[in-house]
């Protein structure tokens, strides 16, 4: 399932790139907000993985969550997203923590229990 | 050979008795280590779990001086796969008790001092005299009491947090980097039987399970007991059927779902529980050197990450949060006020009015005592003594201008 999702960010990366950087004016820039390549490394799971994908900077963190869980096979319950050393909460969107273009975005652990 | 080498030494320290140099003996033999500076150490570990029995076997071993331990619980059984300092014949007994109690036998050369209580009603003071403070908390409220205290009392806290075979451990230190407010935590959700949400068809899976959890529970007007197989299976049975209807998709629960989901705790084991601790207790050691002006070492000011189920550890910078309301630089300012306990908190208003701080006319200032459990309304013409206010208890103030701007302010009171 991964690698099939590996092939569509590629595809999806090459479009927007064509889009924002050429073709298309300002004003018609795709509702769905600015895109971006992100590489998302798991930090929990029984294996180590990262993948690169493209996602819209206007997504809230919960739906990136969502799919990302998906993605790695891992309950959402069990990590957050973590940029720069700031956890991005659920409530937000990507772009309120400043996440680049080749940035990295961390899965780790909801580690509370003592 | 000159007095301050004869301090330095381990072996002729008189800060030990014959046995207790014999006892560190082979620690004493480390380089860099100074034993007298943890002899003379004051650590306060929060939370005496999973995380600190272990943590406190630790640091009693190593031979730090004193130990405050707190914790708000009663030993259970299901403790016992990992509380090293407890066994079955407590089971019922305050944890810090206990946990002072073993300790004394673990070695009697330190002092444990234990408080059967929440961290708010611990007396500020033992908080503004420790050298450390050591988190081995399992919820992100009790978390967010304890930086507080850190951050205002400007002493480094080591956090530590397990979940399945995972672990983190962070040293907030102050001015180095971020506090735990910088990065606010939630609070995991879990699932609850809120009934408004299980009317009808359940819309996750996991409804099911709850509307199985409600079956019995309308039934036998209490809850399902998770140690008769037989009540499992009514609740399993339910759900499954449910799940057969709505998610076939998705296949059947199993009995030790049923478990899991009616009795929710957060699964822990001894091995993860221990990489963390010991982590945790390493750095702790390393501080207590620090603090006392002895270089060992450097403290890792990164936020580890232990993945048990790869064998790997992972490290994330944690840069200070300047917009942070807790340690930034719009935090609310503390002014600190040494005073009699038998002044009136209207004398404490004036020597505040001293440090160029007026009333807003528009509002009269109002206090609250933010160290306790249960904030109280203060009054004006009574005494601090008569109002129970501790040593280092804080004030938070509203109210208040300086140059004609709206200000809040915190108040420590030193008594005298």
């Amino acid at each position: 399932m991964s690698e099939e999702f590996e092939e569509l960010s590629i595809d999806e990366e090459e479009e927007v790139e064509e889009e924002i950087i050429s073709k298309t004016p300002e004003k018609e820039k795709t509702p769905g907000g600015k895109k971006i390549s992100v590489y998302f490394q798991s930090t929990i799971g029984p294996a180590p993985k990262q993948e690169k994908l493209v996602v819209a900077t206007d997504a809230p963190v919960s739906d990136i969550k969502y799919t990302v869980s998906q993605i790695f096979g891992l309950p959402a319950d069990e990590f957050h997203l973590s940029h720069a050393g700031r956890t991005c909460d659920s409530g937000d969107v990507l772009e309120d923590y400043g996440v680049e273009d080749g940035d990295t975005i961390l899965l780790i652990p909801v580690s509370t229990a003592g | 050979m000159n007095d301050k080498l004869k301090q330095q030494s381990n072996f002729f320290s008189e800060t030990f008795s014959e046995e207790e140099t014999k006892r560190l003996d082979r620690q004493l033999r480390l380089p860099g280590w100074n034993q007298k500076a943890l002899k003379n150490s004051v650590v306060v570990i929060a939370g005496i779990g999973g995380l600190g029995t272990e943590i406190a076997k630790n640091m009693a071993m190593a031979g730090v001086g004193t130990l405050h331990l707190i914790d708000l619980d009663i030993i259970e059984y299901s403790n016992l796969n990992r509380q090293i300092l407890f066994s079955d014949a407590d089971e019922g007994e305050p944890k810090s008790k206990v946990a002072a109690r073993a300790l004394k036998k673990i070695n009697p050369h330190s002092k444990y001092v234990w408080h059967y209580s929440n961290l708010e009603d611990v007396s500020p003071e033992i908080y503004a005299t420790a050298d450390l403070l050591i988190a081995g908390l399992d919820s992100v409220t009790a978390r967010s009491e304890l930086i507080r205290r850190a951050v205002h009392f400007q002493k480094p806290m080591i956090d530590g947090g397990t979940a399945t075979y995972y672990g983190h451990v962070y040293t907030y230190f102050p001015g180095k980097n971020a506090c735990l407010q910088c990065d606010p935590q939630t609070e995991r959700e879990r699932e609850t039987l809120a009934a408004c949400t299980l009317v009808g068809i359940p819309r996750k899976r996991s409804h099911c399970l709850l509307k199985g959890q409600l079956f019995f529970e309308s039934k036998n007007n209490r809850p399902p007991d998770t140690s008769v197989k037989e009540e499992m299976i009514i609740v399993l049975d339910y759900a499954n059927n449910l799940a057969k209807e709505h998610f076939s998709e998705q296949g059947l629960f199993t009995l030790d779902e049923v478990v899991k989901m009616v009795d929710q705790h957060d699964p822990t084991i001894i091995t993860i529980n221990a990489v963390i601790a010991s982590l945790q207790s390493q750095e702790a050691l390393k501080i207590l050197h620090h603090v006392k002006g002895i270089k060992l070492g450097t403290i890792n000011t990164d936020y580890v990450i232990y993945n048990g189920l790869v064998g790997k550890f992972f490290y994330i910078e944690k840069p200070p949060n300047k917009k942070c309301m807790l340690c930034g630089s719009n935090a609310t300012i503390i002014e600190e006020v040494t005073i009699p306990e038998t002044s009136t908190v209207d004398m404490l208003l004036s020597i505040i009015k001293n440090k160029d701080y007026k009333y807003d006319p528009e509002c009269e200032p109002s206090f609250w005592l933010i160290d306790k459990k249960d904030p109280e309304d203060i009054e004006l013409d009574k005494t601090l003594k008569e109002q129970s206010i501790r040593n280092f208890e804080t004030l938070y103030v509203t109210g208040l201008l300086k140059n004609n701007e709206e200000i809040d302010l915190y108040i420590r009171l030193k008594l005298r």
